[in-house]
């Protein structure tokens, strides 16, 4: 057996022929595909990495958020609920007050009206008394209903002061007729007794007239030309009607 | 080789006065099958593979990881002589089994062109790896009365990684041209068969071992 030694250096020149095809045409072009595949893959990753990085500082960030909300709520709870304590206080107050205004109102309103049955039970009472009293004045007979109170009329004039009784003749010396008003017409001597009476005691010229009215109930009133003098039933109940609406409830 | 030797390689032409031997162009083919291929498959690789680029990158990587394993470094710097030597060894062992075809290592030159070509790697790594003075001073390891073995032994492993391939190609070859000049047209199947087997598992040892090789020469004595 010999060596062909052309032949053998033509295959050590063929094998690095074939190494340089190779290197050129398979295992750069392959290799460099899975470089970059491999260099895609990690960047990727990379990504996956930051953004899985940065989901977690989202996520820190939210639970932080949550957190403070919490705190928020709590003190937003808090303050509600301070604020619901005095505004229901404040209503619980003012409903005091309000009740308290109704009742001294319902007081007041109350007390007004028990003024008002009051003076209407009076103002019946008097009523009633004067129908009372005119009724057992009927019964008396005419001429002590109005001789009686010939004499007190005649004490009242004598017992005027001077100045006063003087005013009152002035006013019947110039023609002035003074008018005697009775609850039932006078006899005609009792007219004269009246009238010499009157004048004796008043004005001695004075023209004396008679007139009726039946709201009197009893007694006289001397109308004078500018002044009047009650002395009858009638004058005696309004009085004492004027005076028990003066004074009300006092007595 | 003397003439009408079976194993002398037949002259195909001659250029000039280089005699061109039927190896040489068996090679030339398959280096032209192996170049046009490989340009065909990666014209238009794309980041989602092809089941042919996944076939390649499969290769590729394969390869690579293997060497890795052995050399316990960076493999792409031996990636295109060990990734050839592999591919060329498996294409040129089964090539036989196509009828009118040699295959170059059955011939006693293609071996010993290869186990050159590793011996010289092997030196070449070595000495880049680790600088000229360390490199050879890793002979005379771990005693230095170990030298004369260790020179020897480099002498050696290249002349059986060598003999090693063409014996088993060549032996293979024989086999089924004798089986079939005796038995007839099928009965060497099987016989073919296993010589694609050999041829595998040749290509693999002699692959395996230049790496080892390679990997022993580089390797940090610490």
């Amino acid at each position: 057996m010999r060596l062909e030694w052309s032949t053998l250096t033509l295959q050590l020149v063929n094998f690095a022929i074939l190494v340089w095809l190779l290197q050129r045409f398979l295992y750069r072009p392959v290799l460099r595909t899975i470089d970059a595949r491999r260099a895609a893959l990690l960047g990727q990753q990379a990504q996956a990495a930051s953004e899985a990085e940065a989901a977690k500082r989202q996520l820190a960030d939210l639970e932080a958020q949550r957190a403070g909300l919490a705190g928020e709520r709590a003190a937003a709870l808090a303050r509600t609920e301070e604020e619901g304590r005095a505004l229901l206080a404040a209503r619980q107050a003012q409903a005091q007050r309000e009740a308290q205004g109704l009742l001294e109102e319902g007081r007041r309103t109350l007390a007004r009206e028990r003024e008002l049955a009051q003076e209407e039970l009076r103002s019946a009472a008097l009523d009633l008394a004067a129908d009372i009293a005119s009724r057992v004045l009927a019964q008396i007979p005419e001429p002590l209903r109005v001789q009686a109170w010939l004499e007190r009329i005649e004490g009242h004039l004598t017992a005027l002061p001077r100045e006063e009784l003087r005013e009152l003749s002035d006013q019947l010396s110039g023609g002035g007729t003074l008018r005697v008003v009775t609850a039932a017409p006078l006899a005609a001597g009792a007219q004269e007794q009246w009238r010499a009476r009157l004048r004796a005691a008043a004005a001695p010229e004075a023209s004396v007239a008679f007139d009726t009215e039946p709201g009197l109930i009893a007694g006289a009133e001397l109308r004078f030309p500018h002044a009047r003098l009650g002395f009858s039933v009638q004058g005696a109940i309004a009085a004492l009607q004027q005076e028990v609406r003066s004074h009300g409830p006092d007595r | 080789m003397t003439p009408g030797s079976p194993l002398a390689a037949a002259v195909v032409f001659r250029l000039g006065p280089v005699p061109v031997t039927r190896p040489v162009v068996t090679t030339w083919g398959i280096m032209a099958v192996l170049a046009i291929g490989s340009w065909a498959g990666t014209r238009r690789l794309r980041p989602e593979p092809s089941r042919l680029q996944a076939v390649l990158e499969l290769l590729v990587t394969g390869i690579q990881s293997q060497i890795e394993e052995v050399v316990r470094r960076d493999a792409r710097p031996l990636l295109p002589l060990l990734g050839t030597l592999f591919i060329f060894l498996l294409t040129a062992n089964v090539c036989g089994i196509v009828p009118g075809v040699q295959a170059p290592t059955g011939r006693i030159e293609t071996p010993a062109a290869l186990a050159l070509v590793v011996f010289l790697s092997v030196h070449w790594f070595g000495i880049r790896a680790r600088g000229l003075s360390a490199y050879l001073g890793s002979f005379a390891r771990p005693k230095p009365i170990m030298l004369p073995l260790n020179l020897l032994a480099e002498v050696t492993r290249t002349f059986s990684l060598m003999v090693r391939l063409f014996g088993n190609i060549m032996s293979g070859e024989f086999l089924i041209g004798i089986v079939l000049a005796l038995a007839g047209l099928f009965v060497p199947i099987p016989l073919m068969a296993l010589e694609l087997l050999v041829g595998v598992v040749q290509a693999y040892i002699f692959s395996m071992l230049a790496t080892v090789f390679i990997g022993a020469a580089t390797a940090d004595d610490s």
